[in-house]
């Protein structure tokens, strides 16, 4: 009993300190609900996925089912091939000109500087929805075509992906940069380099880490997104979250729930896999 | 035209930069000649480093040229000139092993590659890290990675090898240690060094000759002793070791002699110097501190003596400070070799001595 006392941090008579809070029952109950008012919601979806009936309110077996359906789900399928060719398209994009756009306010000091830097941030705050009716508008403006081949359908909804997506490389490889000792350049220059081969053999290598992890952004920012997309879709051109989003309307079925399930595991992964690399980011 | 001098490796030649409203360096002549140790002395914000970065090629001069092996630099980029440096930091690059840094300069510019291994293993070697090769930068303390700057600058075989503080960021037992090593890789490499250092005995221990930089301008040119015992003017003798200075006013100037009334000294009497400026002229006259004997009984004749009280003792082991209050008002400093471990007493605080020395080591400073 004194036993199970301790371990949930019950018995007072022992001294605590500043870093010990972590051992105060009031301070585990915090954490778990907080825990469970984020979590909650998306373990249900992932479990009822694996629920053996048509509705999600009842738990009536554990079953498969759901992914098979989801698997033999043409347009589904189509959706999501949609979704990795933009999201791949879009991440190599982004991270060329964010990479681009981050040396050149680094390097260069030149007239109106700060408004620039502003501006390239500005897709980051401006409202989603913004983004996607203004989207569809300028499209609508120029008069894009909207019986194109595919994936030559899909140009304009990577470009719309671009567009938001790369300020976010910028943010990552600039932060990355604030840490590069200029001496570096400047030896491999002195070596005999010239600037490309500079940029190739020295910066490059050493920007890596936050050139992946902002990939990884860019890619899973790209492969969510739902409002920018909804607005620049056409009919042939669905992705997944508009596919579930559609599928939804009709009604809740596990088989949502499954699909929902999948996107979320490759978004997982791939934030995991980002996180890790910003924190090799770290000076040292 | 090109080579005015033949033994000038260097020639600066009324160099000025300016960034901006900042003049950096201003209006510099400078030669420095093939095969020396060559040290650009002065306190941050010189412009010696400016002056360093414009013979690497990183900043252009605003005015006038610079001839490296009697080339006009003017306009070429730092991968085109027979220059290497050796920077602050290193640079050392992190991502590549000790082998590959010092490769780099030889891959990048096309050498065969049969050329490239004896030459990175020689580059090693000179500086001992031949067993290092494979390791990583982060896998090095501080001075190997230094050697590991100065091998991949040696190994392009340079005519001049430039260091950028070399030593400032080692502590003070290695900085030692690395004088001498740098010495002795000058000797035996031949290739002319330019170091830059705001530490003045690490110039006066490794240079062959010195210039001192004050605010963009080039003080004094000259060798270590000349620079130490005749400093040209009271910017160098000051920022040159230690000094006792005194402010007097000149009492006779001529061919035969030369007097000096100095605030709380009296008239002192200095051997006749043509260049000292003419009776009734302010000038400085100053003596440096183990130049000062320390007496307890009368000093012999002919030597300059006043009486003072001893107001502090600074013990080094090796030497001591002993900083005195003169009679009639100025303090002075005397620096005593603790030659004998038996000598006692030592000179203790508030003890009446005689503080004694020879005319002749007097510098004479206008203004």
């Amino acid at each position: 009993m004194a036993g199970l006392k301790s371990l949930l941090g019950l018995s007072r008579d022992e001294s605590i300190g500043p870093l010990d809070y972590g051992r105060r029952w009031w301070m585990r109950l915090i954490v778990g609900l907080t825990f469970l008012f984020l979590y909650a919601p998306i373990v249900v979806l992932i479990a009822y996925s694996f629920n053996d009936s048509r509705r999600n309110i009842v738990w009536l077996g554990f079953t498969t089912d759901w992914y098979v359906k989801a698997f033999n789900n043409d347009s589904l399928l189509t959706a999501f091939a949609n979704s990795l060719t933009i999201a791949l398209v879009n991440t190599v994009f982004s991270v060329i000109l964010g990479t681009l756009t981050a040396l050149l306010l680094w390097r260069f000091r030149f007239p109106g500087r700060p408004v620039y830097e502003g501006a390239v941030a500005l897709p980051i705050v401006i409202p989603e929805i913004c983004m996607g009716v203004a989207m569809m508008a300028f499209f609508a403006w120029i008069g894009w075509p909207n019986d194109l081949p595919w994936p030559i359908s899909l140009t304009n909804i990577i470009i719309a992906h671009v567009a938001f997506s790369f300020p976010f490389v910028a943010v990552i490889v600039r932060a990355r940069l604030a840490g590069f000792n200029r001496e570096l350049e400047d030896a491999a220059k002195d070596l005999g380099a010239t600037e490309w081969r500079t940029l190739i053999d020295i910066v490059v290598p050493y920007l890596r880490p936050g050139l992946i992890a902002g990939a990884l952004i860019a890619f899973t920012l790209s492969l969510d997104d739902f409002v920018i997309t909804f607005f620049t879709a056409g009919p042939d051109t669905i992705t997944l979250p508009v596919k579930i989003f559609s599928m939804v309307r009709f009604s809740v079925t596990p088989e949502v729930n499954a699909a929902s399930t999948v996107l979320i595991v490759i978004t997982v992964i791939t934030t995991v896999i980002a996180m890790r690399l910003q924190n090799i980011n770290k000076p040292g | 035209m090109s080579d005015s001098r033949s033994d000038a490796i260097i020639q600066i030649q009324g160099v000025t930069k300016r960034f901006g409203e900042v003049t950096a360096v201003e209006r510099v002549d400078l030669d420095i000649r093939a095969g020396e140790f060559f040290a650009l002395l002065g306190p941050s914000g010189c412009g010696k480093t400016t002056l360093l970065r414009m013979l690497a090629g990183f900043e252009q001069p605003s005015d006038g040229r610079i001839l490296i092996g009697g080339q006009d630099m003017t306009g070429v980029q730092p991968n085109h000139r027979p220059v290497n440096m050796v920077f602050q930091s290193y640079a050392v690059f992190p991502h590549m092993t000790v082998f590959d840094n010092v490769a780099y300069g030889l891959k990048v510019v096309g050498t065969a590659r049969g050329e490239i291994r004896p030459r990175v293993e020689e580059a090693l070697a000179m500086v001992q890290l031949e067993d290092y090769g494979s390791r990583k930068p982060d896998q090095l303390s501080g001075g190997q990675r230094q050697r590991v700057a100065l091998a991949r600058a040696l190994v392009k075989r340079p005519k001049v090898l430039l260091l950028d503080e070399p030593l400032s960021a080692l502590d003070a037992k290695l900085r030692e240690a690395m004088q001498l090593e740098l010495v002795r890789l000058q000797h035996s490499v031949g290739i002319t060094f330019v170091i830059v250092t705001h530490d003045q005995d690490e110039a006066l221990s490794m240079a062959d000759r010195i210039a001192v930089m004050q605010d963009g301008h080039v003080r004094q040119v000259a060798d270590p002793q000349t620079l130490y015992e005749y400093p040209s003017g009271r910017f160098v003798a000051d920022f040159i070791g230690k000094m006792n200075l005194f402010e007097g006013r000149v009492a006779a100037s001529d061919a035969t002699a030369l007097a000096v009334e100095v605030e709380g000294l009296g008239r002192i009497e200095l051997p006749p110097d043509g260049q000292a400026p003419g009776a009734g002229q302010p000038v400085g006259i100053a003596v440096r501190p183990e130049k000062v004997e320390l007496f307890r009984k009368a000093p012999p004749e002919g030597s300059v003596a006043r009486r003072g009280t001893v107001a502090q003792v600074a013990y080094y082991g090796d030497v001591s400070y002993v900083f005195l209050d003169l009679e009639d008002g100025p303090s002075l400093n005397a620096t005593v070799q603790n030659a004998d471990r038996a000598a006692e007493p030592y000179f203790t605080k508030g003890e009446t001595l005689w503080a004694a020395w020879n005319p002749n080591d007097f510098l004479v400073l206008g203004e």
